[in-house]
C-alpha cells in the first residue's frame, strides 16, 4: 500500500472512532520528543479534532 | 538473517547484535501494512524491533520490567539528558550497544520504579512544551 494509501484508511479508521466519540487508550505513551511518523500524525490529527491528550501521554479523548 | 525489516537498517549493526549476545527469539510479519515485529534477547535485555505503518521503533525490556517495552530513545535521554538520541535506527541500535550496561541497571529491579517515573516526568515536561507550541 502506498504512503497515501496508508493514511487514507488510517483517517477513515480515525474518523469513524471519532465520529463514535471514542477514547483512545495509547499502547506507547505519547511522547512529543521522541515520536513520529504516523503515530505523531495521528495523534496531530485527533488533537485537530478537537481531542486532548492525558498528561501523562497515555490515553487521548474528547 | 530477516531480511525484509532489516533492509531498512544497516545489516553489520544487526551482525553486531549477534556477536553482542543477543538473539533472535521471536518474528511476526503482519497485515495488508506490512507490519514487522522482531525481538531479540541477550542475558539482561530484550530488544522489540518493529515496523508499524512503515514506522520502525525500537523498544527495550527486561526480565524485572515484565510485559513493559520502553522506548529506546526515553531510555538514552536519561543516560544523556542533554542530548536527544539520532530518531535513525542505525544510530538508535549503535547506542543501544554502547549503553547496553547502563540500560540494564536502569531497569532491573530496585532501579525501574525510579527510571519509569523519570520517563514519565521527561513525557509529561515535552508535552507540555508541545502543546505550548501548538498553542502559538
Amino acid at each position: 500500500m502506498s504512503v497515501t494509501g496508508r493514511w487514507n484508511a488510517n483517517k477513515k479508521f480515525l474518523d469513524r472512532a471519532i465520529n463514535r466519540g471514542d477514547e483512545f487508550k495509547l499502547a506507547t505513551p505519547f511522547n512529543a520528543e521522541t515520536a513520529s511518523g504516523y503515530f505523531k500524525k495521528e495523534i496531530e490529527y485527533l488533537l485537530d479534532q478537537g481531542y486532548k491528550l492525558s498528561e501523562d501521554g497515555t490515553r487521548i479523548f474528547k | 538473517m530477516v531480511k525484509r525489516l532489516l533492509n531498512t537498517l544497516d545489516e553489520k549493526i544487526l551482525e553486531e547484535l549477534d556477536s553482542h549476545d543477543f538473539e533472535l527469539v521471536k518474528e511476526e510479519k503482519s497485515g495488508s501494512f506490512d507490519n514487522e515485529l522482531l525481538i531479540f534477547e541477550s542475558q539482561e535485555l530484550e530488544v522489540r524491533i518493529a515496523r508499524d505503518r512503515g514506522d520502525v521503533s525500537i523498544q527495550v525490556s527486561s526480565e524485572d520490567l515484565g510485559n513493559q517495552w520502553l522506548e529506546l530513545p526515553a531510555v538514552l535521554k536519561l543516560i544523556d539528558p542533554g542530548k536527544l538520541p539520532e530518531p535513525k535506527m542505525d544510530d538508535l541500535l549503535k547506542a543501544l550497544l554502547v549503553h547496553q550496561k547502563t540500560i540494564s541497571f536502569l531497569l532491573e529491579e530496585g532501579q525501574k520504579e525510579e527510571t519509569l517515573e523519570q520517563i514519565k516526568k521527561n513525557r509529561i515536561e515535552a508535552n507540555r512544551k508541545f502543546f505550548e507550541s501548538r498553542g502559538k
